[in-house]
């Protein structure tokens, strides 16, 4: 080399970063191997606490109570006139079921009709 | 071959072409923290081969250089390159203000050229393998090593002018070579 190359040669070029060589050697030697090591039994612990969880706690998760409402929130999407009732029901109004028909329970009635006597007719 | 064994031969690599690899990621248009990147990608690539490849060094530099002009075309990259430092190389007390214009100038010439520049001086690569990565002929690579030299040559000229004759001539001779690099 001559006289300009030796002296560009002697520019020293910029070092790359103190953590790159950390990011490529000592990550990859400790980082996939464990990674996939834990990887290995923790996903399948997770999924069977996860399990238990769900199974001791029916009532109280947030799943079950989604899992309640869903077919009514289905009929209500399917069905309009159920949409109407289910909104009145929860109101109180409009609800048969709620309704005592009273005049019914009376033992009195008083009817429009009349019958013969039919002991006066016997004797 | 284990795999302490390619992480050690990487190893031994990195350290001998890191800094030179990073320099060539700057002259094929990268910013610093993207030939970073390149060369991270380029080793944990290079760590996957099972076997050593045959002539470690130029075969990292072609990986490297493939990654690189890959990397160079995203738009949004280009748009937060132009945000980056300039410099490229380490700074020195013993750096004279010619060698900076010369240093500068060396950065503002077009890519092919300092391309070459870059793989012969610092690479230590002949013109042949140059022509063989670049896909260009030995006397093209050749001729914009010339060219590019020649450049690079005339604020280096100032300081001899400036050594010899202690007139101010080496600023007035700096300013246009600076101008003149970028053709």
């Amino acid at each position: 080399m001559n006289l300009p190359e030796t002296r560009l040669h002697s520019w020293c070029p910029r070092r790359p970063s103190a953590g790159l060589k950390r990011r490529i050697f000592i990550a990859r030697t400790l980082s996939l191997p464990q990674i996939a090591r834990a990887l290995g039994w923790l996903t399948p612990a997770t999924a069977c606490l996860l399990l238990i969880f769900l199974v001791l706690n029916p009532g109280n998760t947030a799943s079950s109570n989604l899992g309640r409402q869903e077919p009514i929130l289905a009929m209500i999407m399917s069905n309009q006139s159920y949409a109407v009732h289910f909104v009145n029901h929860r109101m109180g109004q409009n609800d048969l079921s709620a309704v005592t028909f009273d005049w019914t329970n009376h033992s009195g009635s008083t009817p429009s009709m009349c019958f013969p006597h039919f002991g006066k007719l016997l004797n | 071959m284990g795999d302490d064994e390619q992480v050690n031969w990487c190893e031994q690599l990195y350290h001998t072409k890191a800094a030179e690899l990073i320099l060539y990621g700057r002259a094929l248009g990268l910013g610093h923290g993207e030939a970073e990147d390149v060369l991270q990608e380029t080793f944990l690539a290079l760590m996957q081969k099972p076997q050593i490849p045959a002539n470690a060094g130029h075969y990292c530099v072609r990986s490297f250089r493939n990654r690189a002009l890959n990397h160079r075309r995203s738009l949004w990259r280009r748009l937060t390159r132009e945000l980056e430092s300039q410099r490229w190389f380490e700074r020195s007390p013993s750096e004279s203000p010619a060698e900076r214009a010369a240093m500068r100038c060396l950065t503002e010439l077009p890519v092919e050229q300092r391309e070459v520049i870059v793989l012969k001086i610092w690479h230590q690569f002949t013109f042949e393998e140059i022509s063989m990565l670049t896909e260009a002929s030995p006397n093209t690579v050749a001729g914009r090593y010339r060219y590019g030299l020649q450049k690079i040559k005339l604020p280096l000229k100032g300081v001899v002018y400036e050594s010899d004759e202690f007139t101010g001539n080496a600023i007035t001779l700096m300013v246009p070579a600076s101008s003149l690099c970028r053709t």
